[in-house]
């Protein structure tokens, strides 16, 4: 289900003249034409090589939360349980599987620092952070609210009829 | 008192969230007409917003030196003093909450600086006036929402959460908080499905895809969590974490020899990641290579003694190879890091079962069965029922 998933080719841009030679400079020596780049991929990043057949058992994997999550987590600590060819741990006339490491569904599961003090971001991307989301989103409110001033607005009235559509309104209709 | 305020249309680009903008048509109107309360109150609530207290401060003052009643302008002004630290305001913010004309600011900021001094249940009468004064605000339904699941009662959280989903669907935290509650309830196909309607409007969010890694791995849907694992590898191809999350997806959904791949070029960016150690030995042993998958863990837990998914495995390994007083030191050591790990408690109650010790067996179990991990807390109940706890 997983091979190498082309990507789209980035449109060319109209604006732009078509290389060739009219678009060099007159004195500039011709250059041979620049070796077209191979169609984009994700295969370096994302694709995977032809890779050799899996033969092993099907891991069976069950999910299930370290922890419960609370009001304001970054994560969720979601945990994933290989459960096949568990070992039977033999208890007098009952056994029971011992359980496999879980693996973590995030590398950086675990304690998180501080709102603002975390790690610099990895690639370039703004982090972020539930701590200082929750107040920017709580602060929202001061702007947003749709209760009044208190005041009279008058003719500015917060309504989406104008002060001319109030007025044509009250009109007589043209018969 | 001057004749109408002309704040109207500043009042609307405001709302709209246009901040700045409204805040330079409320200035231009103030320098025609400086005692227009409309638009003091409405440039406050735009300094609020943007937390510059103490413009806002020169601002609701004058409102109060022309109405020395106005509730929502002395509200403000205790909630801003509550900010800085002066813990009496409060009293007046209370106070200001009990008048007859008390609208929704005076309740909002009541309800807020209530929840920062802790007094949850004052916070929720107080928010709960405030959601009746404006039933559009999204903020009062996610404060609401944290409210509620601060005290476990899930169920209403996702009532209110929901609502401000409905009522702020261009902002990701409403959504997040939502996926939150629902996993809370053991509900996480629902979360998902809130996660998946929320990236039909914001495709490029990176923490709602990652929400969508965790929630669907949850619901047991892999492929959803694939899906959004590479999106956020589309969306940052520099960030490790990512083509682990990945390579924690294709695990999930059987796909071995592929998470297998992607594992050993993840530990090539972070080669001393027990996390990343650990997956890979999981995957070296299904693929059959007990020997290279135990060496990788016994190197990992010397770099890592307190990883927690590295200690059980070691365990598992040294039950299988029949020594239960070995397979508990790292176990007890990975304890002293995670001392609320349900797995290692669970692990630790077989070892110490095993060895003959049934009396710490039967105390690790029962710390196990608190685990919110349904499988760790069955399991553990089954093994307190076999050493007749």
């Amino acid at each position: 289900m997983y091979g190498l998933i082309p990507k789209m080719a980035a449109p060319s841009d109209p604006k732009k003249p078509p290389p060739g030679p009219a678009s060099r400079p007159a004195a500039a020596a011709p250059a041979p034409a620049p070796a077209s780049p191979p169609a984009r991929t994700i295969s370096g990043e994302l694709g995977l090589p032809a890779l050799s057949r899996y033969t092993g058992p099907d891991p069976k994997v069950v999910c299930g939360l370290l922890k419960a999550p609370g009001p304001s987590d970054q994560v969720l600590e979601v945990v994933a349980h290989v459960t096949v060819e568990a070992l039977a741990v033999s208890l007098g006339p009952a056994a029971l599987p011992a359980l496999r490491g879980p693996v973590r569904s995030r590398l950086d599961s675990g304690p998180q620092p501080p709102a603002g003090e975390g790690p610099p971001p990895v690639g370039g991307a703004a982090a972020f952070e539930m701590e200082l989301a929750i107040t920017r989103f709580h602060d929202r409110a001061y702007a947003v609210s749709r209760v009044g001033p208190g005041v009279p607005l008058g003719d500015s009235d917060e309504s989406t009829v104008t002060g001319l559509q109030k007025v044509a309104w009250k009109l007589p209709r043209p018969c | 008192m001057a004749g109408p305020s002309k704040a109207g249309p500043a009042l609307r680009l405001l709302r709209k969230g246009q901040v700045e903008r409204a805040a330079e048509m409320f200035k231009k109107l103030l320098q025609q007409d400086p005692s227009d309360i409309g638009c003091q109150v409405g440039l406050a609530r735009a300094q609020m917003a943007r937390k510059r207290y103490e413009d806002a401060q020169v601002l609701l003052r004058q409102v109060l030196s022309q109405l020395p009643d106005h509730g929502e302008a002395q509200s403000h002004l205790a909630f801003i003093d509550f900010q800085a630290g002066n813990a009496p305001a409060l009293d007046l913010l209370k106070r200001l909450t009990l008048s007859r004309k008390a609208g929704f600011f005076e309740f909002f900021n009541a309800g807020t600086a209530l929840l920062q001094r802790g007094d949850d249940q004052g916070a929720m009468v107080a928010l709960e006036r405030a959601k009746a004064a404006d039933q559009k605000s999204p903020q009062v339904r996610v404060a609401l929402g944290r409210l509620h699941m601060k005290r476990g009662e899930h169920r209403e959280a996702i009532t209110e959460l929901q609502k401000a989903v409905e009522l702020a669907p261009s902002d990701p935290l409403p959504v997040l908080l939502l996926s939150q509650a629902f996993a809370a309830t053991g509900d996480a196909g629902h979360g998902a499905d809130a996660v998946g309607k929320a990236l039909l409007t914001q495709p490029q969010s990176i923490p709602l895809h990652e929400r969508m890694v965790e929630i669907s791995l949850l619901a047991g849907w892999p492929q959803k969590a694939i899906k959004s694992a590479m999106a956020l590898r589309q969306l940052n191809r520099l960030n490790p974490n990512y083509a682990y999350m990945h390579a924690v997806a294709m695990l999930a959904s059987g796909l071995v020899a592929e998470a297998r791949h992607i594992l050993e070029g993840t530990l090539q960016k972070e080669p001393k990641s027990p996390a990343v150690r650990q997956a890979l030995a999981q995957v070296m042993r299904l693929s059959g290579e007990e020997q290279k998958a135990l060496a990788l863990l016994e190197e990992t837990h010397q770099l890592s003694p307190g990883d927690p998914g590295v200690a059980c495995d070691l365990a598992v390994a040294y039950l299988k190879a029949g020594d239960p007083a070995k397979a508990q030191r790292p176990l007890k050591r990975a304890l002293e890091d995670n001392p609320a790990h349900g797995v290692l408690h669970y692990d630790l109650a077989l070892a110490q079962a095993r060895a003959g010790d049934r009396a710490a067996a039967k105390a690790s179990a029962a710390k196990a069965q608190g685990c919110p991990d349904l499988l760790v807390s069955e399991l553990a109940q089954a093994l307190l029922g076999t050493l007749g706890g």
